[in-house]
Protein backbone atom coordinates (compact mmCIF):
# COMPACT_ATOMS: atom_id res chain seq x y z
CA UNK A 1 0.00 0.00 0.00
CA UNK A 2 1.20 3.77 -1.12
CA UNK A 3 1.32 5.68 2.22
CA UNK A 4 0.56 9.22 2.65
CA UNK A 5 4.16 9.94 3.07
CA UNK A 6 2.99 14.00 3.51
CA UNK A 7 1.42 13.10 6.27
CA UNK A 8 2.00 15.68 9.62
CA UNK A 9 2.51 13.41 12.41
CA UNK A 10 2.61 13.98 16.28
CA UNK A 11 4.52 11.67 18.20
CA UNK A 12 3.38 11.93 22.16
CA UNK A 13 5.69 10.34 25.13
CA UNK A 14 7.11 11.55 27.92
CA UNK A 15 10.39 9.46 27.46
CA UNK A 16 12.67 11.33 25.25
CA UNK A 17 14.40 8.62 23.94
CA UNK A 18 10.87 6.28 22.89
CA UNK A 19 10.20 9.53 21.10
CA UNK A 20 13.19 9.99 18.86
CA UNK A 21 13.10 6.34 18.64
CA UNK A 22 9.63 5.91 16.81
CA UNK A 23 10.57 9.30 14.94
CA UNK A 24 13.77 7.26 13.35
CA UNK A 25 11.26 4.71 12.16
CA UNK A 26 8.91 7.07 10.95
CA UNK A 27 11.47 8.38 9.21
CA UNK A 28 12.90 4.96 7.72
CA UNK A 29 9.20 4.30 6.64
CA UNK A 30 9.83 7.97 4.55
CA UNK A 31 7.75 10.06 6.58
CA UNK A 32 9.47 13.68 6.67
CA UNK A 33 7.03 15.82 9.03
CA UNK A 34 7.53 14.50 12.55
CA UNK A 35 6.67 16.70 15.21
CA UNK A 36 7.62 15.47 19.61
CA UNK A 37 5.57 16.40 22.39
CA UNK A 38 6.41 15.02 26.03
CA UNK A 39 2.83 14.93 27.78
CA UNK A 40 -0.75 15.05 26.58
CA UNK A 41 -0.94 18.51 28.14
CA UNK A 42 1.70 20.09 25.89
CA UNK A 43 0.47 18.01 22.69
CA UNK A 44 -3.32 18.99 22.80
CA UNK A 45 -2.41 22.45 22.24
CA UNK A 46 -0.36 21.61 19.26
CA UNK A 47 -3.39 19.46 17.76
CA UNK A 48 -5.63 21.94 18.15
CA UNK A 49 -3.47 24.86 16.39
CA UNK A 50 -1.26 22.86 13.97
CA UNK A 51 -2.53 20.73 10.72
CA UNK A 52 -1.98 17.08 11.70
CA UNK A 53 -2.83 14.47 10.55
CA UNK A 54 -1.85 11.27 12.55
CA UNK A 55 -1.38 10.77 16.44
CA UNK A 56 1.00 8.12 18.22
CA UNK A 57 1.02 8.21 22.06
CA UNK A 58 2.07 7.04 25.27
CA UNK A 59 -0.30 5.92 27.96
CA UNK A 60 1.40 7.01 31.01
CA UNK A 61 2.45 10.25 30.82
CA UNK A 62 2.78 12.88 34.10
CA UNK A 63 0.44 15.66 33.22
CA UNK A 64 -2.40 14.55 30.97
CA UNK A 65 -2.61 10.51 29.88
CA UNK A 66 -2.50 9.21 26.56
CA UNK A 67 -6.26 7.95 27.41
CA UNK A 68 -7.16 11.34 28.11
CA UNK A 69 -5.77 12.85 25.00
CA UNK A 70 -7.22 10.78 22.85
CA UNK A 71 -10.22 11.02 24.47
CA UNK A 72 -9.99 15.04 23.85
CA UNK A 73 -8.84 14.67 20.25
CA UNK A 74 -11.92 12.57 19.76
CA UNK A 75 -14.43 15.22 21.48
CA UNK A 76 -12.76 18.34 19.59
CA UNK A 77 -15.43 18.27 16.32
CA UNK A 78 -11.94 19.84 14.46
CA UNK A 79 -9.54 16.82 15.11
CA UNK A 80 -12.45 13.97 16.23
CA UNK A 81 -11.66 11.78 13.08
CA UNK A 82 -7.41 12.22 13.24
CA UNK A 83 -6.38 8.60 13.06
CA UNK A 84 -4.76 7.20 16.22
CA UNK A 85 -2.10 5.10 17.22
CA UNK A 86 -1.66 4.08 20.63
CA UNK A 87 2.37 2.57 21.77
CA UNK A 88 2.51 1.94 25.26
CA UNK A 89 3.96 -0.40 27.96
CA UNK A 90 0.00 -1.35 29.13
CA UNK A 91 -0.56 -4.61 27.92
CA UNK A 92 -3.70 -5.48 30.45
CA UNK A 93 -7.08 -6.62 28.24
CA UNK A 94 -9.16 -3.98 30.49
CA UNK A 95 -6.98 -1.27 29.49
CA UNK A 96 -7.10 -1.82 25.21
CA UNK A 97 -10.44 -2.13 26.06
CA UNK A 98 -10.85 1.66 27.28
CA UNK A 99 -8.70 2.33 24.15
CA UNK A 100 -10.51 1.07 22.00
CA UNK A 101 -13.58 2.78 23.44
CA UNK A 102 -11.63 6.41 23.85
CA UNK A 103 -11.22 5.79 20.51
CA UNK A 104 -7.97 5.00 19.12
CA UNK A 105 -7.55 3.24 15.76
CA UNK A 106 -4.68 0.56 16.65
CA UNK A 107 -2.68 -0.56 19.89
CA UNK A 108 1.37 -1.38 19.98
CA UNK A 109 2.64 -2.96 22.74
CA UNK A 110 5.97 -1.93 23.85
CA UNK A 111 8.73 -3.11 23.27
CA UNK A 112 7.53 -3.56 19.12
CA UNK A 113 9.97 -3.69 15.84
CA UNK A 114 10.05 -1.45 13.17
CA UNK A 115 7.92 -3.80 10.54
CA UNK A 116 4.85 -4.29 13.29
CA UNK A 117 4.95 -0.48 13.89
CA UNK A 118 4.70 0.00 9.66
CA UNK A 119 2.53 -2.76 9.70
CA UNK A 120 -0.12 -0.77 12.11
CA UNK A 121 0.51 2.60 10.55
CA UNK A 122 -0.38 0.88 6.85
CA UNK A 123 -3.15 -1.09 8.70
CA UNK A 124 -4.60 2.20 9.55
CA UNK A 125 -4.27 4.24 6.50
CA UNK A 126 -5.88 1.67 4.67
CA UNK A 127 -8.92 1.56 7.05
CA UNK A 128 -9.25 5.88 6.57
CA UNK A 129 -8.46 5.26 2.51
CA UNK A 130 -11.51 2.87 2.80
CA UNK A 131 -14.21 4.90 4.55
CA UNK B 1 15.33 -3.53 56.57
CA UNK B 2 15.86 -6.89 57.97
CA UNK B 3 12.64 -8.60 58.31
CA UNK B 4 14.79 -11.35 60.44
CA UNK B 5 15.92 -9.42 63.58
CA UNK B 6 11.84 -8.93 64.53
CA UNK B 7 10.18 -12.09 65.85
CA UNK B 8 6.72 -11.08 67.08
CA UNK B 9 6.18 -13.90 69.20
CA UNK B 10 8.85 -13.56 71.00
CA UNK B 11 8.47 -10.28 71.63
CA UNK B 12 4.79 -10.92 72.72
CA UNK B 13 6.29 -13.83 75.22
CA UNK B 14 8.64 -11.49 76.76
CA UNK B 15 5.86 -8.58 77.40
CA UNK B 16 3.40 -11.23 79.16
CA UNK B 17 6.38 -12.41 80.78
CA UNK B 18 7.23 -8.73 82.02
CA UNK B 19 3.43 -8.72 83.24
CA UNK B 20 3.22 -11.67 84.43
CA UNK B 21 6.21 -10.70 86.99
CA UNK B 22 4.90 -7.39 87.57
CA UNK B 23 1.39 -9.24 88.54
CA UNK B 24 3.34 -11.66 90.46
CA UNK B 25 4.47 -8.72 92.60
CA UNK B 26 1.67 -7.00 93.09
CA UNK B 27 -0.38 -9.91 94.28
CA UNK B 28 2.39 -10.36 96.69
CA UNK B 29 2.13 -6.70 98.02
CA UNK B 30 -1.68 -6.69 97.93
CA UNK B 31 -1.75 -4.19 95.92
CA UNK B 32 -4.80 -4.90 94.28
CA UNK B 33 -5.55 -2.08 92.65
CA UNK B 34 -2.34 -2.58 91.20
CA UNK B 35 -3.22 -6.40 90.31
CA UNK B 36 -5.98 -5.05 88.37
CA UNK B 37 -4.19 -2.46 86.44
CA UNK B 38 -1.40 -4.74 85.03
CA UNK B 39 -4.31 -7.07 84.28
CA UNK B 40 -5.67 -4.68 81.97
CA UNK B 41 -2.04 -3.57 80.13
CA UNK B 42 -1.58 -7.44 79.82
CA UNK B 43 -5.02 -6.91 77.48
CA UNK B 44 -3.17 -4.84 75.56
CA UNK B 45 -0.25 -6.46 75.06
CA UNK B 46 -1.24 -7.92 71.68
CA UNK B 47 -2.12 -4.49 70.26
CA UNK B 48 0.86 -3.13 71.54
CA UNK B 49 2.98 -5.98 70.20
CA UNK B 50 1.68 -5.24 66.75
CA UNK B 51 2.17 -1.19 66.94
CA UNK B 52 5.82 -2.12 68.24
CA UNK B 53 6.22 -4.62 65.06
CA UNK B 54 4.72 -2.00 62.82
CA UNK B 55 7.04 0.89 64.60
CA UNK B 56 10.31 -1.53 63.36
CA UNK B 57 8.95 -2.02 60.23
CA UNK B 58 8.32 1.61 59.81
CA UNK B 59 11.97 2.16 60.99
CA UNK B 60 13.67 -0.31 59.25
CA UNK B 61 11.98 0.39 55.76
CA UNK B 62 12.87 3.91 56.09
CA UNK B 63 16.29 3.49 57.66
CA UNK B 64 17.02 0.84 54.78
CA UNK B 65 15.79 3.55 51.93
CA UNK B 66 17.56 6.47 53.58
CA UNK B 67 20.67 4.82 53.74
CA UNK B 68 21.20 3.11 50.72
CA UNK B 69 24.42 2.48 49.74
CA UNK B 70 25.57 0.84 46.35
CA UNK B 71 28.82 -0.67 46.51
CA UNK B 72 32.54 1.00 45.34
CA UNK B 73 32.49 -0.41 41.77
CA UNK B 74 29.01 1.42 41.48
CA UNK B 75 29.82 4.43 43.20
CA UNK B 76 31.94 5.30 40.09
CA UNK B 77 28.50 5.07 37.83
CA UNK B 78 26.28 6.68 40.05
CA UNK B 79 26.53 10.15 42.22
CA UNK B 80 25.18 11.13 45.46
CA UNK B 81 22.21 13.52 44.88
CA UNK B 82 22.17 17.35 45.30
CA UNK B 83 22.07 17.35 48.56
CA UNK B 84 25.00 15.22 49.00
CA UNK B 85 22.92 12.02 50.52
CA UNK B 86 22.82 8.68 49.21
CA UNK B 87 19.17 6.98 49.55
CA UNK B 88 17.51 4.31 47.67
CA UNK B 89 15.11 6.83 45.79
CA UNK B 90 17.58 9.05 45.35
CA UNK B 91 19.92 6.08 43.48
CA UNK B 92 17.08 4.70 41.47
CA UNK B 93 16.24 8.23 40.23
CA UNK B 94 20.18 9.05 39.44
CA UNK B 95 19.88 4.95 37.13
CA UNK B 96 16.82 6.38 35.30
CA UNK B 97 19.07 9.84 34.62
CA UNK B 98 22.31 7.77 33.40
CA UNK B 99 20.35 5.46 31.13
CA UNK B 100 18.56 8.60 29.35
CA UNK B 101 21.91 9.99 29.44
CA UNK B 102 23.66 6.51 27.62
CA UNK B 103 20.73 6.14 25.62
CA UNK B 104 20.63 9.84 24.35
CA UNK B 105 24.49 9.71 23.23
CA UNK B 106 23.68 6.36 21.02
CA UNK B 107 20.67 7.92 19.82
CA UNK B 108 22.24 11.07 18.84
CA UNK B 109 25.19 8.81 17.18
CA UNK B 110 22.51 7.16 15.02
CA UNK B 111 20.60 10.58 14.09
CA UNK B 112 23.78 11.11 11.82
CA UNK B 113 25.11 7.58 11.18
CA UNK B 114 21.29 6.17 10.09
CA UNK B 115 20.93 9.10 7.18
CA UNK B 116 24.80 8.27 6.55
CA UNK B 117 24.32 4.87 5.43
CA UNK B 118 21.21 5.77 3.36
CA UNK B 119 23.03 8.28 1.47
CA UNK B 120 25.76 5.52 1.00
CA UNK B 121 23.22 3.34 -0.50
CA UNK B 122 21.38 5.57 -2.81
CA UNK B 123 25.26 6.83 -4.37
CA UNK B 124 25.94 3.03 -4.52
CA UNK B 125 23.01 2.90 -6.97
CA UNK B 126 23.83 5.76 -8.56
CA UNK B 127 27.51 4.78 -9.47
CA UNK B 128 25.87 1.38 -10.65
CA UNK B 129 23.80 3.17 -12.98
CA UNK B 130 26.73 5.70 -14.23
CA UNK B 131 29.84 3.54 -14.68
CA UNK B 132 29.98 -0.59 -15.21
CA UNK B 133 30.25 -1.58 -11.62
CA UNK B 134 30.74 -5.41 -11.56
CA UNK B 135 27.23 -7.21 -10.53
CA UNK B 136 28.95 -9.45 -7.77
CA UNK B 137 30.54 -6.24 -6.14
CA UNK B 138 27.36 -4.23 -6.41
CA UNK B 139 25.48 -6.82 -5.11
CA UNK B 140 28.01 -7.11 -2.14
CA UNK B 141 27.85 -3.65 -1.77
CA UNK B 142 23.97 -3.67 -1.72
CA UNK B 143 23.96 -6.47 0.83
CA UNK B 144 26.81 -5.17 3.22
CA UNK B 145 25.07 -1.51 3.22
CA UNK B 146 21.68 -2.67 3.98
CA UNK B 147 23.01 -5.23 7.12
CA UNK B 148 24.66 -2.14 8.58
CA UNK B 149 21.45 -0.42 8.34
CA UNK B 150 19.83 -3.39 9.74
CA UNK B 151 22.33 -3.59 12.80
CA UNK B 152 21.78 0.21 13.35
CA UNK B 153 17.64 -0.29 13.53
CA UNK B 154 18.85 -2.70 15.65
CA UNK B 155 20.67 -0.73 18.04
CA UNK B 156 18.14 1.87 17.83
CA UNK B 157 15.37 -0.14 18.61
CA UNK B 158 17.06 -1.39 21.43
CA UNK B 159 17.56 2.02 23.13
CA UNK B 160 13.77 1.34 24.14
CA UNK B 161 15.05 -0.32 27.28
CA UNK B 162 15.64 3.25 29.03
CA UNK B 163 11.86 3.98 28.85
CA UNK B 164 10.47 0.10 29.92
CA UNK B 165 12.72 0.41 32.96
CA UNK B 166 12.49 3.72 33.67
CA UNK B 167 8.33 3.29 33.76
CA UNK B 168 9.54 0.37 35.75
CA UNK B 169 11.85 2.69 38.67
CA UNK B 170 10.00 5.59 38.83
CA UNK B 171 6.37 3.00 40.02
CA UNK B 172 9.35 1.25 42.42
CA UNK B 173 9.86 4.71 43.85
CA UNK B 174 6.35 5.25 43.94
CA UNK B 175 5.54 2.39 45.97
CA UNK B 176 8.53 2.75 48.25
CA UNK B 177 7.17 6.49 48.82
CA UNK B 178 3.31 5.59 49.63
CA UNK B 179 4.26 1.95 51.66
CA UNK B 180 6.88 4.19 53.85
CA UNK B 181 4.09 7.00 53.93
CA UNK B 182 0.90 4.44 54.86
CA UNK B 183 2.76 2.67 57.62
CA UNK B 184 3.79 5.96 59.37
CA UNK B 185 -0.11 7.28 58.74
CA UNK B 186 -0.93 3.79 60.51
CA UNK B 187 1.65 4.18 63.36
CA UNK B 188 0.41 7.84 63.72
CA UNK B 189 -3.21 6.64 63.76
CA UNK B 190 -2.60 3.91 66.20
CA UNK B 191 -0.18 5.98 68.75
CA UNK B 192 -3.20 8.52 68.63
CA UNK B 193 -5.94 5.81 69.39
CA UNK B 194 -3.69 4.12 72.46
CA UNK B 195 -3.18 7.79 74.00
CA UNK B 196 -7.00 7.70 73.50
CA UNK B 197 -7.63 4.70 75.74
CA UNK B 198 -5.20 5.63 78.18
CA UNK B 199 -4.56 1.90 78.33
CA UNK B 200 -0.74 1.97 77.67
CA UNK B 201 2.48 3.20 79.48
CA UNK B 202 3.80 6.22 78.43
CA UNK B 203 7.14 4.69 77.20
CA UNK B 204 5.40 4.45 73.98
CA UNK B 205 3.11 7.52 73.64
CA UNK B 206 4.31 10.73 72.73
CA UNK B 207 5.45 13.21 75.33
CA UNK B 208 2.24 15.57 74.39
CA UNK B 209 -0.56 14.22 72.29
CA UNK B 210 -1.44 17.59 70.63
CA UNK B 211 1.84 17.55 68.50
CA UNK B 212 1.03 14.09 67.09
CA UNK B 213 -2.42 14.86 66.14
CA UNK B 214 -0.87 17.87 64.38
CA UNK B 215 1.58 16.14 62.39
CA UNK B 216 -0.90 13.34 61.55
CA UNK B 217 -2.88 16.44 59.86
CA UNK B 218 0.14 17.54 57.82
CA UNK B 219 1.42 13.94 57.04
CA UNK B 220 -2.31 13.50 55.33
CA UNK B 221 -1.33 16.72 53.38
CA UNK B 222 2.35 16.76 52.20
CA UNK B 223 5.04 14.20 51.20
CA UNK B 224 7.40 14.20 54.04
CA UNK B 225 11.26 14.87 53.62
CA UNK B 226 13.46 12.18 54.95
CA UNK B 227 14.14 14.26 58.42
CA UNK B 228 10.84 14.76 58.78
CA UNK B 229 9.88 10.86 58.68
CA UNK B 230 12.75 10.57 60.86
CA UNK B 231 11.55 12.86 63.53
CA UNK B 232 8.30 11.68 63.80
CA UNK B 233 9.56 8.18 64.08
CA UNK B 234 11.31 9.52 66.54
CA UNK B 235 8.81 11.04 68.76
CA UNK B 236 6.53 7.71 68.30
CA UNK B 237 9.25 5.85 69.97
CA UNK B 238 11.27 4.22 67.21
Amino acid sequence: MSLPLDTKILVVDDFESMRRIVKQVLHDIGFKDISLADDGATALPLLKNGDFGFLITDWNMPQMEGIDLVKAVRADPRLKGMPILMVTAEAKREQIIQAAQAGVNDYIVKPFTPDTLKAKIEKIFKGVAGK
Amino acid sequence: MSSGTFDPEQLIVERLQGKAAELASCLERRDMSGAFSVIENINAVREESIYYGLGLLARGLHTAIVTFEVDDHGKHYLAHDETGTAGLTSQLDNVVRMSEESARKTLNILDTTLPQVRDLRASLEQEAVAASVPPAFLQAQRAGLEQVEHNLMDILMAQGFQDLSGQAIRKVNGILGDLQKDLIALLTYANHVKSMSQTLPVQLALADAEPAEKESEETQEAALSQGSVDDLLASLGF
